[in-house]
């Protein structure tokens, strides 16, 4: 059931039980205290009655039950002449029961009147046949004759049609009360919670991937704080979204590049091995077959390294030790080979020591170095340099190649990206030297920056923290 | 007959592809980049034409558009699986596309096809006095149709595909009845003997003992 | 749709039986009533029932005041040994009861062997008085009796004796001689007279009083509140 019917309804429930409880309590209440002021009233009237019926029979001086009833007769008929149509419904019994004179009407019977006497003086008591309604009460007659007894009926019906009235007109009232109440109280809960299906809608169609859905201000101070909380987790959310699909898709890229980067050396050692063992080829062929299927797999060795390397990183931590400059490049013109086609010029700070890991450093320059030799500089030169910068030191490797155009530099660091891809494949590259140097950077918390004109060369350049010793 | 175009930029699998098709006579030239074979395109005209999709400076589907209007068929070369990619290719014009990496009996069936298909070419290997039509798989002799057996037709392509080569037994082996089967060395023989029966090729099928079969090739006048 | 039915349906048929609820309340409430028998309320200004049933006091409030102007104001002559005889009657109730000491009554008893001077007796209303007088050498001695004429009970006396007892103790004793003392709101009222005692029921809506002296005694029972 939705809040806002379960709201009305409740108001209505709630409504409902008060009005009820109230008006049936109220009205109850009103017949009561009603007869309450007739018992006083009555009461009075009682003890007239009485002392006039007491009066009238000490002056006759009757002394026995049939001078009494005689009595009584012409007091009631005096009565009767003197005062008119207003009728006195009364009794009057001896001790043995023998009724001297009634008015009373049918519906108080013999046994009411008795039950009265037996009531007492002191008290008062109520008889009711079908819709009639009498107040009984009963008083001995004082006087000559002993054990008299009046008893006098009083109709209360009126009040009890009076209550009924009341009833009758409370029904109506608690009815339109209920309808006017329920209809502004559904109203109201729907105004009320419109801010809340607003809501629910924009979650829905978040839910069903529509991020962008954000909940409209309404102008409840309460509504609006949880809209405003809806719409940053929607903003969250999305941005979330965002950056999956990023990484999503950045995977997807690695994983076409690298299946590609697989899947041509293997279309090489496989096609030329399965010529191989179909026949008997011609010498040559047969020497070419072994030669590409060598260089193709050398191929797969040097990507299945440099991707294990790199995936490697990109789990590790490093610890950062003060390692001095000087000693890196050193490392790094031993491990080129003999025949290396350029030469190194090294223009270091002999104070430089930096924070570093001394082999990951190693390695980063290293590539610098082979990618600067293959762009193929016209001094025949690479150029490593440390310089102060800041509070650190700036790395540099330079050459004066053949450089990379400008939209090519964003993407460069990319895994199996390559500008120029014949030089790279003849080169033996897999495309992943740049993005190893990169993780290396990263992991040094730095990164690499390149300038570079085409034509003219390159200057790969990085910053790093000083390394007190 | 004009020869077919490889254009890869993996020498080797350029190389590849062109000694396989080389085997049944189809002349091949080869191209390493995408403005090599802009060049040639613009200036010799080809039966077929092989296409690399990632070309270094040019992309592979840019140059469809290049070789459309010269009404050469195109066979893809693509290391990438995802479907999108090759109806692509498909829908730029097309005829078929091989994925790498692909095995030479894959290559030859594909390059068959789309001669055939093409109209470019009949594909119909000739040796000597026998003609042999791969699709209907038929072979006659002097015009005579002789009638073979599946195995022995199978076993005929093979020589044919791998003209001055000799096959192993255990190649031939694996090309005829697969390499789930395993027919005893007398099967093929048997099969051998058969064929060189039927085709009159006693001279022309060659045993090297201990190694396999050869189908000799016809000297050249 | 049909979950949200059933709930609806069975709360707004609660609220219309709770729109019956006064009338049931009402119903419930008729029965209880009449079969109710509840005190009656107390009418201002009127007697207490059990004051009304003794007869004395009824007497004394319905009791008229008015001389009947028929009645002759005195009697024929009595005969005087009669109405020491009659006298005498009440008084030994007196003396039984204890209002009167023996002495007095002894004293009492010596007056009325003695043949009165003066007697006489009288209608005052719906009362009788008897009225006995001796003259002596230095005193009178009177003795006056007042009774209601319907119930025949003494309402008040004055009597040559006294002395004896203190005036509370008369009017306690003369009290239960009455029947009247089962009241027992009987309390002291104020009188700035001396030697006069008085006791007044607000039930009975009387007051006994007692005034008395060395050799001199009065009691008189009287309706309502008396000032002194």
């Amino acid at each position: 059931m939705t809040f806002s019917r379960k709201l009305t309804l409740g108001i209505l429930l709630l409504l409902c039980l008060t009005l009820s409880l109230g008006g049936g309590w109220t009205i109850d209440r009103n017949l009561d205290f009603a007869l309450q002021r007739a018992q006083t009233q009555n009461a009075a009237l009682h003890q007239r009655e009485r002392s006039a019926l007491e009066q009238a029979l000490r002056t006759d001086g009757a002394r026995n039950t049939v001078a009494a009833a005689r009595t009584v007769l012409d007091y009631a008929a005096e009565l009767q002449s003197a005062v008119g149509a207003q009728p006195f419904y009364f009794s009057v019994l001896d001790e043995q029961g023998t009724t001297l004179y009634s008015s009373l009407p049918a519906a108080v019977r013999y046994a009411a009147q008795r039950g009265a006497i037996a009531a007492g003086a002191r008290q008062l008591s109520y008889t009711a046949e079908g819709s009639a309604r009498y107040m009984l009460l009963a008083s001995p007659l004082q006087g000559s004759l002993d054990g008299l007894w009046l008893v006098s009926a009083y109709d209360v019906a009126p009040l009890y049609a009076e209550r009924d009235r009341q009833l009758r007109q409370y029904f109506l009232l608690e009815t339109a009360a209920l309808v006017l109440a329920g209809a502004a109280a559904a109203l109201f809960s729907r105004r009320m919670t419109r801010p809340l299906r607003a809501l629910q809608t924009a979650a829905r169609s978040m839910a069903q991937g529509a991020y962008d859905r954000r909940v409209p201000v309404c102008g409840q101070r309460e509504f609006d704080a949880l809209g405003q909380d809806f719409n940053q987790m929607a903003d969250a959310v999305e941005s979330r979204m965002d950056a999956l699909r990023q990484e999503s898709a950045r995977q997807s890229r690695f994983v076409a590049a690298f299946t590609h980067e697989l899947k041509t050396p293997m279309t090489s050692i496989l096609g030329y091995a399965d010529l191989l063992r179909m026949g008997e080829q011609p010498a040559e062929r047969r020497r070419q077959a072994a030669d590409y299927i060598y260089h193709e797999a050398g191929r797969l060795e040097t990507l299945s390294r440099s991707l294990l390397q790199l995936l490697g990183l990109e789990q590790e931590q490093i610890v950062l030790a003060p390692v001095a400059v000087r000693l890196v490049f050193g490392d790094v013109r031993r491990s080129l080979p003999e025949d290396f086609p350029a030469t190194i010029c090294t223009d270091c700070d002999p104070q430089a020591v930096v924070l570093a890991q001394r082999s990951l450093l190693g390695d980063l320059v290293r590539n610098l170095v082979l990618n600067a030799a293959n762009s193929g500089p016209k001094d025949g030169a690479v150029h490593l340099g440390c310089r102060r910068q800041g509070d650190g030191w700036e790395l540099t490797v330079s050459d004066t190649g053949c450089g990379m155009a400008a939209q090519e530099l964003p993407r460069i660091t990319e895994p199996f990206y390559m500008v120029d891809k014949s030089r790279a494949r003849r080169a033996g590259g897999s495309g992943l030297g740049l993005s190893l140097c990169a993780e290396i950077a990263r992991l040094h918390g730095s990164t690499l920056t390149f300038v570079s004109e085409p034509g003219r060369g390159t200057t790969v350049s990085l910053h790093l923290k000083e390394g007190r010793e | 007959m004009y020869p077919v175009l490889v254009v890869d930029d993996e020498a080797p699998i350029a190389e590849l592809i062109s000694i396989t098709l080389s085997q049944i006579g189809l002349p091949c030239v080869q191209a390493h980049s995408g403005s090599e074979a802009a060049d040639l395109i613009e200036t010799r005209k080809f039966d077929l034409i092989l296409l690399d999709v990632m070309l270094p400076d040019v992309d592979g589907f840019e140059l469809m558009d290049y070789i459309r209007p010269t009404g050469t068929p195109v066979i893809f070369l693509t290391a990438r699986t995802a479907v999108d990619d090759r109806v692509r290719g498909l829908k730029l014009g097309a005829y078929d596309y091989i994925v790498k990496p692909f095995a030479a009996p894959e290559l030859l069936a594909r390059v068959e096809g789309v001669l055939r298909h093409a109209g470019r070419r009949d594909t119909l290997l000739r040796a000597w006095d026998v003609v042999v039509d791969p699709e209907a798989r038929t072979a006659a002799k002097n015009g005579v149709p002789v009638p073979l057996t599946p195995h022995e037709f199978d076993l005929l392509l093979a020589l044919l595909h791998n003209r001055g080569i000799t096959l192993y037994r255990s190649a031939l082996l694996e090309l005829v009845w697969g390499m789930d089967a395993e027919p005893s060395n007398r099967t093929l023989d048997i099969h051998m003997s058969r064929l060189r029966r039927k085709l009159g090729w006693d001279d022309h099928i060659r045993t090297v003992p201990r190694v396999g079969y050869m189908l000799e090739e016809e000297e050249t006048p | 749709m049909k979950q949200s039915f059933l709930p609806t349906m069975g709360a707004l048929l609660v609220c219309a039986a709770l729109l019956g609820g006064p009338a049931l309340w009402a119903r419930l409430g008729d029965a209880r009533r009449t079969q109710l028998v509840t005190a009656r309320p107390v009418t201002a200004g009127a007697l207490d029932e059990d004051a009304r049933a003794i007869p004395v006091l009824y007497e004394l409030h319905a009791g008229s005041t008015c001389t009947d102007p028929d009645a002759p104001a005195e009697l024929p002559e009595p005969d005087p040994a009669e109405l020491c005889a009659e006298a005498a009657d009440p008084l030994a109730a007196l003396a039984e009861a204890g209002v009167i000491s023996d002495r007095e009554k002894a004293g009492l008893d010596a007056l009325l062997a003695r043949t009165p001077d003066q007697y006489s007796r009288g209608a005052d209303g719906s009362q009788q008085t008897l009225s006995l007088l001796w003259f002596g050498e230095t005193t009178t001695a009177g003795l006056y009796l007042t009774r209601q004429a319907a119930t025949g009970v003494y309402v008040s006396y004055s009597l040559p004796v006294g002395g004896d007892l203190d005036g509370e103790t008369r009017l306690r004793t003369w009290l239960a001689l009455l029947g009247m003392d089962g009241l027992g709101d009987w309390e002291t009222a104020d009188t700035d007279v001396p030697d006069t005692t008085a006791l007044y029921s607000a039930k009975a809506r009387a007051t006994v009083c007692c005034t008395s002296g060395e050799d001199w005694l009065y009691l008189e029972l009287r309706k309502g509140q008396s000032t002194f």
